[in-house]
C-alpha cells in the first residue's frame, strides 16, 4: 500500500472513529435530557420543562396520553406552562415520578436528529380514593418514544409522546382494573369537565391518535416500537402518533 | 477536530459510563453485603462524605465506619447468621450524569427503587423502598471514585401498605453511628407535604457545566 493510500485510509478511519464518537455524544446528551425532564416533572418545574421542546417550530407535537394531540410552535407553553400547572394545584400530597429503563436511542448518520424510546415504570398519588377520600397511591407504566432536531447544536424534543401501559391503585392488581382509556372521558364527564381537554385552561388541536392500555379482553400492540438506524430525518418512521398500517401486525 | 479535543470528547463519555458502572456495582454489593469492596469504590480523599436520613458520615473513616462497622461485612465472623432472611435489592435507573471540561470531576443522579427485607419479631418483613442517589465522583488514578453521596429518601413502606398509608422513613436495621444528624430533616412523602421543587439539585443545576 502507497503511503497516499495508508493516509486515505487513516483519514476514513478517522471520520468514522468522529461519527461513531458524536453519536455516543448526542445519545448521552439525549439521556440527560430527558433525565432531567424526569426529575423536573416530579419537583413541578413544567415551565422550566418548556426548554427541552423545539419551541416556535409549526411540527412540534406533544401527546400524553388522554391529553389529546397538540400541535405546533406554542404546543409545549399549552401542555406544561398553562396545562400542568394548572392541574397540579397546589401540589400537596401530589407525586409524580416517571423513571426512566430500558433506552433505545439511535442518532441519524446526518447528526441531525435523533429517535428514542423509554419504557417507564412510574407511580403517582394525584386523587383520592372516592371510598376512603384518602389519597390513592397508584402504579403508572408507560413508555416515552420521542423524535428530537439538533437546534443549533442542542438537542430538541420535536415530537413526543407517552402511551401509558397500565395505571392501577397500589392496592389492585392492573389486571383488574378497567384501562384508563375506556373510562377517562365518562369520569371527566361527570366532574364537569371538558371532557375532550384533560388538561385544565388549555384544548388540543386533534384528537388523540393512539392510546390503549392494558386491559385483559384486549390483544396489545406492539406500539411503540424501538427506533431502527437511520440516516436522516426526511423519509424515516415518526416515533410518535397511531401505528403505521402493517407495523403491528401481531405475529400470533 | 484536533487529537486533543478528540481525547476529551472520548474521555468524558467513558467517564459517564464509568460512573454508571460504580453506581451499580453499589447496589450489586449491597444486595451481597460485601461491603469491602463498597467501601473500595469511595475516594481515598479524607474529606469524603456520605449523607443518609439517619445522619451524615463525615471523612473517609466515618464512611469506612458505615459500611464495615455500622452494616457489617460478610466475611466478618457471625455476620451471615446475623444477617439471615435480610434481602436488599436496590435497582438504579433516570441517570442524569455530567462530566466537567478537563474529565476530573463528575455528577451524577438516579432514582432507585428497592426490595427491603428483614426479620421483624424473628420474622422476614419485606419492604418497598424509593429515593434519589446524588453522586459526586473523582477521577483517582485513573479510576472514577465516590466523593460524595446523599441518598434522598421517597418512602419505605411495607409490601401490603399504599406509601401514602406508612410514612416516613424508617432507619436500617442496623446499629447506626453517623457522626451527626441532618443539618434539615431529610424529605419523605406525605399527604400533607409538597415534594421538594429541586432534589436532586444537581440534577436541575448542572446543564450550563454539562460538557459530556
Amino acid at each position: 500500500m502507497s503511503i497516499e493510500e495508508r493516509l486515505e485510509q487513516l483519514e476514513r478511519r478517522l471520520e468514522e472513529a468522529e461519527l461513531a464518537l458524536a453519536k455516543e455524544r448526542i445519545r448521552s446528551e439525549i439521556q440527560n435530557i430527558m433525565g432531567r425532564y424526569c426529575y423536573m416533572h416530579s419537583g413541578g418545574w413544567h415551565t422550566e420543562c418548556m426548554e427541552f421542546f423545539a419551541n416556535g417550530n409549526p411540527e412540534l407535537t406533544i401527546e400524553i396520553g388522554p391529553t389529546g394531540l397538540y400541535r405546533g410552535p406554542d404546543a409545549a407553553r399549552r401542555v406544561y406552562h398553562i396545562g400542568h400547572n394548572a392541574g397540579e394545584g397546589d401540589r400537596q400530597g401530589f407525586l409524580a415520578e416517571h423513571t426512566l429503563t430500558t433506552a433505545v436511542i439511535e442518532v441519524a448518520d446526518d447528526l441531525q436528529s435523533a429517535k428514542s424510546i423509554w419504557i417507564s415504570p412510574g407511580h403517582e398519588t394525584v386523587g383520592c380514593d372516592p371510598d376512603t377520600g384518602k389519597p390513592d397511591p397508584t402504579w403508572m407504566w408507560g413508555r416515552y418514544a420521542m423524535d428530537w432536531i439538533n437546534v443549533g447544536g442542542a438537542w430538541k424534543i420535536l415530537h413526543f409522546q407517552m402511551f401509558p401501559t397500565f395505571r392501577c391503585s397500589y392496592y389492585s392488581s392492573w389486571a383488574e382494573t378497567e384501562p384508563f382509556d375506556r373510562i377517562w372521558k365518562k369520569e371527566m364527564q361527570e366532574k364537569g369537565a371538558d371532557a375532550e381537554s384533560f388538561l385544565p385552561g388549555v384544548h388540543p388541536d386533534a384528537p388523540t391518535t393512539f392510546y390503549e392500555e392494558y386491559a385483559a379482553d384486549r390483544k396489545m400492540k406492539y406500539w411503540p416500537q424501538p427506533p431502527e438506524p437511520y440516516k436522516t430525518l426526511a423519509g424515516s418512521r415518526s416515533m410518535v402518533g397511531a401505528p403505521p398500517a402493517g407495523l403491528c401486525v401481531s405475529r400470533k | 477536530m484536533q487529537n486533543q479535543e478528540l481525547t476529551m470528547k472520548y474521555l468524558r463519555l467513558r467517564a459517564v459510563e464509568e460512573c454508571k458502572n460504580q453506581l451499580g456495582r453499589m447496589m450489586y454489593y449491597t444486595s451481597t453485603f460485601e461491603n469491602n469492596e463498597t467501601d473500595a469504590l469511595w475516594s481515598k480523599r479524607a474529606d469524603c462524605c456520605l449523607t443518609t436520613p439517619w445522619g451524615v458520615y463525615e471523612g473517609r473513616q466515618s464512611v469506612r465506619r458505615f459500611y464495615l462497622h455500622d452494616c457489617g461485612e460478610r466475611s466478618q465472623p457471625g455476620f451471615l447468621e446475623k444477617l439471615k432472611g435480610a434481602l436488599f435489592v436496590h435497582s438504579i435507573d433516570t441517570a442524569v450524569i455530567t462530566v466537567d471540561e478537563d474529565a476530573s470531576h463528575a455528577r451524577g443522579v438516579w432514582t432507585m427503587e428497592g426490595v427491603d427485607t428483614w426479620l421483624e419479631d424473628a420474622k422476614p418483613s419485606g419492604h418497598w423502598s424509593r429515593g434519589k442517589f446524588e453522586v459526586e465522583f473523582l477521577c483517582e488514578d485513573g479510576s472514577w471514585k465516590i466523593w460524595k453521596l446523599t441518598f434522598h429518601p421517597l418512602y419505605l413502606t411495607k409490601y401490603d401498605t399504599g406509601w401514602t398509608q406508612e410514612l416516613g422513613w424508617k432507619n436500617l436495621p442496623f446499629d447506626l453511628t453517623p457522626d451527626r444528624p441532618q443539618t434539615n430533616p431529610m424529605w419523605a412523602y406525605s399527604p400533607e407535604a409538597v415534594y421538594p421543587a429541586a432534589q436532586p439539585d444537581s440534577s436541575l443545576h448542572f446543564s450550563d457545566r454539562s460538557a459530556i
